[in-house]
């Protein structure tokens, strides 16, 4: 069966289509590709045929079947070939997925497209997406500003739901500057790191979280109770101003923490170490100082043999053993 | 409720009559407090009935009929500066008014594409001849009049002038002048 169909109607149904002759000469060109082809009367004019290969002439192109066109300005058109007339050739051609670069370089309307083609809903899909990626990219920064300012603000450590480092800071720097008295206990534990590497890392969470409840079980109301980093602990303790009392608490807190722990029947072992301050042996000292001061009587306590208290001595004076 | 259609509500009320009613109505509506302060989420999930809520509470506090202000939120949608996106997108529903119109029927889809869980109601355009009837399907409290207000300003984009009424979830447009006036410039490439 042929069809019976004038050229004009027939570019019309396909408006980038090009009817070639059998020598590659341009016999007519659909009214958008030829915004492209201009006053080229041949296909190599026009454009550099790039599939099947360089240089195809028309009986190669509808052999192949498929065929691919760069025009002069970069802009890349496929389509496919027939068999038209006596060795000519029918070529209909698309911009492929160079649509949107297409549009704005000739300035393309709705009429410049076949009606059957998605191309408006392919150009409103391009659009819609570029204003619900921005939508997101706003929702993202403004969550990422939530995390951070939630972060910020966030005085609990996630592990064991006791204070973390900046809630320890703000109730110290709160107690300073109120001239109040109080003891201060730094506690780190010993052999921590053993108990990671034989049992696992949730042996060692598990050994956190019964530390942080054996501090916590320590404390009375107004006392603070911090993780401030991997296995160190700070008690803020303003019901203990004394350094008997001080002195109690830190030998109960030794051999409690010392207790084997069992955790899915291995025996975690663990022992801690533990520095002491009381303020009143430190007038005048900054938040950061009393902390750096329990730190260093930490470091000797570890030093004279772990699993001990030690007391840090005022002023001029250096730790001493307890 | 989807957060595009309250987002809708709710900048339209700031852009139409400031922060502070904005605030004042979303806190009688009973919108969360936190959605008062920053806004609703465009991609959350809310509540059913906040966004009647929502109207209401602006219509008593502003004086308005909730449905005129139903069918400002539409005009704004098309209209104002800030939505210039959704107006492009809209008007790739056709070259001239009547395809625009008779496109309708399709925006439900054609939302879908953009936004794979907003679901419209259905949009249904019988007629001809300078007379359409525009129905609308249940699912959205207040969209038809949100949508005989975009109609009748996408209208005037086209620079066609044309007559509309409602009645519940019908509206009719007819059709007065196709070549009123120039018409706002729209280009495939934005």
């Amino acid at each position: 069966m042929r069809v019976d169909l004038d050229i004009s109607a027939l570019l019309r149904l396909m408006p980038m289509a090009l009817l070639l002759d059998a020598a590659g000469g341009i016999r007519a060109a659909g009214p958008t590709v030829a915004r492209l082809s201009g006053a080229a009367r041949s296909l190599d004019e026009a454009f550099c045929v790039e599939l099947p290969h360089a240089g195809a002439d028309v009986p190669a192109l509808v052999a192949s079947g498929r065929v691919r066109l760069r025009a002069p300005d970069g802009t890349v058109l496929r389509g496919l070939a027939v068999a038209e007339g006596a060795g000519g050739a029918l070529v209909n051609l698309s911009f492929g997925l160079g649509l949107v670069d297409a549009v704005h370089r000739y300035a393309l309307t709705e009429a410049d497209f076949a009606p059957t083609e998605l191309t408006v809903e392919l150009l409103y899909l391009v659009e819609a997406k570029t204003v619900v990626t921005e939508e997101l990219r706003r929702l993202n920064a403004r969550l990422d500003g939530a995390r951070i300012r939630a972060e910020a603000e966030a005085q609990s450590d996630a592990l064991t739901g006791i204070g973390n480092r900046r809630a320890l800071m703000a109730a110290l720097e709160r107690a300073v500057a109120e001239g109040r008295r109080f003891g201060l206990i730094h506690v780190d534990l010993d052999h921590f790191k053993a108990v990671n590497d034989r049992f696992g890392h949730a042996a060692g969470d598990h050994v956190l979280a019964e530390a942080a409840r054996v501090l916590s079980a320590e404390t009375r109301e107004g006392d603070t109770v911090a993780r401030i980093g991997g296995d160190e602990f700070v008690l803020l303790l303003p019901s203990v101003a004394d350094v008997a009392r001080l002195q109690a608490v830190a030998a109960r807190l030794t051999a409690r923490l010392g207790e084997p722990l069992l955790y899915e029947g291995h025996e975690c072992r663990v022992a801690a170490s533990l520095g002491l301050v009381l303020s009143a042996d430190h007038r005048g000292a900054t938040a950061e100082a009393l902390l750096a001061a329990a730190d260093a009587a930490l470091y000797a306590a570890k030093r004279a043999g772990r699993g001990r208290a030690v007391l840090a001595q005022g002023d001029a004076d250096g730790p001493a053993g307890s | 409720m989807h957060g595009l259609c309250l987002r809708a509500a709710q900048s339209f009320l700031r852009d139409r009559f400031g922060d502070a009613l904005w605030r004042d109505a979303a806190r009688r509506a009973g919108v969360p407090e936190a959605v008062c302060a920053d806004g609703f989420d465009a991609f959350g999930t809310y509540d059913a009935a906040l966004g009647a809520a929502l109207v209401e509470a602006a219509a008593t506090l502003t004086g308005h009929e909730a449905e005129a202000l139903l069918e400002d939120i539409g005009t704004y949608l098309v209209s104002h500066p800030s939505c210039e996106a959704i107006r492009r997108l809209l008007r790739f529903g056709g070259p001239d008014f009547v395809s625009f119109l008779l496109a309708l029927g399709e925006l439900p889809e054609r939302v879908l594409l953009a936004v794979g869980d907003l679901a419209l109601p259905a949009v249904r355009v019988r007629g001809g001849a300078g007379l359409w009837h525009v129905s609308v399907g249940a699912g959205l409290d207040g969209f038809a009049a949100v949508l005989t207000g975009t109609i009748r300003t996408i209208a005037d984009d086209y620079g066609t002038l044309v007559v509309l009424s409602r009645a519940g979830g019908s509206v009719e447009v007819r059709l007065v002048d196709a070549g009123f006036a120039e018409g706002r410039r729209f280009a495939l490439a934005g």
